[in-house]
């Protein structure tokens, strides 16, 4: 019970840092606006006098479009806002004074990570509640089976994703800049995982060679989003449909990596620190 | 009680910060003095589990540095107050403490506030206890350090520098308030002022080089330099090359040296009592001539 208490007081004090520093939330706000804007203005140019029974489709259509575009501002632009969260302690001299307190290194990081991760789902869920309300007044009704299938099967997951990758890749920065840059590295690979074990693709129409369709599946695309697209009809021509087992592979996946990173992050800490 | 035996720490970098230290730790407060690189942060940070040592055994009130178990026991009754101490600036001083009190377990809300409320006033920072860390100046950041470590009435104090950046009445303050906690607990005190460790500490160790070369009372390391501390006066020129000038004072007559070693005789030395940083300096002197 102790030990809960202190990794909420971590996670707690985090998530005010998170709110007055801002860095997270700015840019968890940034993304999902350009998004939000995005969606909104192609709808509002193609809605062009036509009745609100069509603003599900349009949006729909606008929302798997600029998806992708938003899984690379996630990982790219997230991940590296994120990362300062355990060097900010080093850097402010705070972290020797942590480390003296009855906590272990594994409980420190774990509250750095709710934290964070509240910090970036609260913002997240404002700004969508902000955003569908904006949708629903100028250009009508959302479709709510592929808002509710894409936030749970992909936005959410990348939102706990890139933040806590960004928190445990920076793990061992002593100083923000540098915690920034790993935060950059790290979220172009962590894209990687969700392209992992999408099938190879049938044809390279348009594309030159299988090597530079590797390349642009894990940057662009991810089985997740082409299984969520399928359901809706918009079924990508170069790639063979994905199966569920497909999809649980890939989550499984992308946790284990998780707890991994997570784990070598907490014998880092024991190592390294003595914490 | 703290027992530390045969204790060693070596750096990735090949420097030897402690070799071979042998010492006991009672109850009350015991000054730890030595010039810098000395090893005596080493081995403030050792007891505090912060670092682990190379070789050698630290027992803090029974608990082993060396040991998971042991590391949370020590830090459940430590408080530590590093030499190089970071405040969260966009927090006031209730919200920092109150943060503090919960990572050291204290999490029933209102001993919490009672307790906050206590340190921060015994730091004499009750008037700002709701205002930002950032406004605050580098004596009262210092202050908040104080008061952090006292939360959860530690059994063991650890205060690395805990004067520095302070005025002299507040290191009064705090040299007063140190010594009188240190009734109930054991506090260690690392100090470059020999003085705040004469005037707060019944018992003193001296490490030079990651040894220690003086244990005792600080009676007993000021009678170290008994009839080798001098007074001088002379027209201006300084007294010769043999001696350690300790202090100098300008006079109408001519200057004043206070000096320690052998003067000659044609120098009218007058001597004088030895104090603590007579002995200190007298012992670093010896220790620099082997």
């Amino acid at each position: 019970m102790r030990s809960f208490r202190q990794i909420l007081a971590i996670a707690s004090t985090e998530f005010c840092f998170g709110m007055r520093r801002g860095w997270p939330v700015v840019s968890t706000a940034v993304i999902l606006f350009v998004m939000g804007a995005s969606i909104l203005v192609f709808s509002f140019l193609n809605m062009n006098g036509l009745p609100p029974e069509y603003a599900p489709e349009l949006g729909g259509n606008a929302l798997i479009m600029i998806w992708p575009g938003y899984n690379l501002l996630v990982m790219g632009v997230l991940t590296m806002a994120c990362a300062p969260s355990i060097p900010s302690d080093r850097q402010m001299s705070v972290f020797e004074l942590l480390r003296s307190m009855p906590i272990t290194g594994g409980q420190y990081l774990l509250g750095k990570l709710t934290g964070t991760v509240a910090a970036v789902l609260s913002t997240s869920a404002v700004m969508l509640m902000f955003l569908l309300g904006i949708h629903w007044i100028m250009i009508g009704p959302i479709n709510i089976p592929l808002y509710t299938e894409v936030i749970l099967l992909s936005g959410l997951p990348l939102l706990i994703w890139a933040p806590a990758l960004g928190v445990i890749a920076a793990v061992s920065a002593n100083k923000r800049s540098s915690a920034v840059f790993i935060g950059l590295v790290a979220g172009l690979l962590g894209l990687l995982p969700w392209g992992w074990f999408a099938p190879p693709p049938e044809s390279t129409i348009n594309i030159t060679g299988t090597t530079s369709a590797w390349i642009s599946r894990f940057i662009y695309e991810s089985p997740v989003n082409d299984w969520i697209w399928s359901h809706y009809g918009w079924n990508n021509p170069w790639w063979p449909p994905v199966s569920s087992n497909t999809i649980l592979l890939t989550f499984v996946t992308v946790l284990f990596i998780l707890l991994a990173i997570g784990f070598l992050a907490r014998s880092w800490l024991l190592w390294k620190e003595n914490f | 009680m703290i027992s530390i035996n045969h204790l060693t720490k070596t750096y990735p970098n090949h420097v030897q910060a402690l070799q071979g230290i042998d010492l006991e730790i009672g109850n009350g407060m015991f000054g730890l003095v030595g010039p810098n690189g000395a090893g005596k942060t080493t081995l403030m940070r050792i007891i505090a589990c912060l670092v682990r040592p190379t070789s050698g055994m630290v027992i803090v009130f029974g608990n082993n540095v060396a040991t998971p178990q042991g590391k949370i026991a020590i830090k459940s009754g430590l408080g530590y107050l590093p030499q190089e101490l970071g405040l969260y600036p966009d927090l006031t001083a209730r919200e920092f403490m109150d943060y503090i009190a919960l990572l050291k377990g204290i999490t029933d809300k209102g001993t919490r506030l009672i307790q906050v409320q206590e340190c921060l006033e015994a730091a004499h920072l009750g008037e700002a206890i709701d205002r930002r860390l950032k406004t605050f100046s580098g004596g009262m950041k210092r202050r908040v350090g104080i008061a952090q470590a006292l939360l959860g009435h530690p059994s063991l104090m650890i205060v690395d520098e805990p004067t520095s950046g302070l005025d002299p009445e507040e290191r009064v303050y705090l040299r007063n308030l140190l010594a009188e906690l240190a009734n109930t607990r054991t506090i260690i005190l690392s100090t470059h002022i020999v003085e705040d460790v004469g005037q707060s500490c019944n018992d003193l160790a001296v490490i030079h080089h990651g040894r220690v070369i003086f244990r005792g009372m600080p009676r007993e390391l000021s009678e170290r330099a008994r009839d080798n501390v001098w007074i001088i006066t002379t027209d201006g020129e300084q007294p010769d090359s043999g001696l350690t000038i300790v202090a100098t004072l300008q006079l109408q007559t001519g200057i004043q040296y206070r000096v320690l070693g052998k003067p000659s005789p044609e120098l009218h030395p007058q001597p004088v009592e030895p104090t603590l940083e007579d002995g200190y300096l007298w012992l670093m002197q010896a220790q620099h001539t082997k």
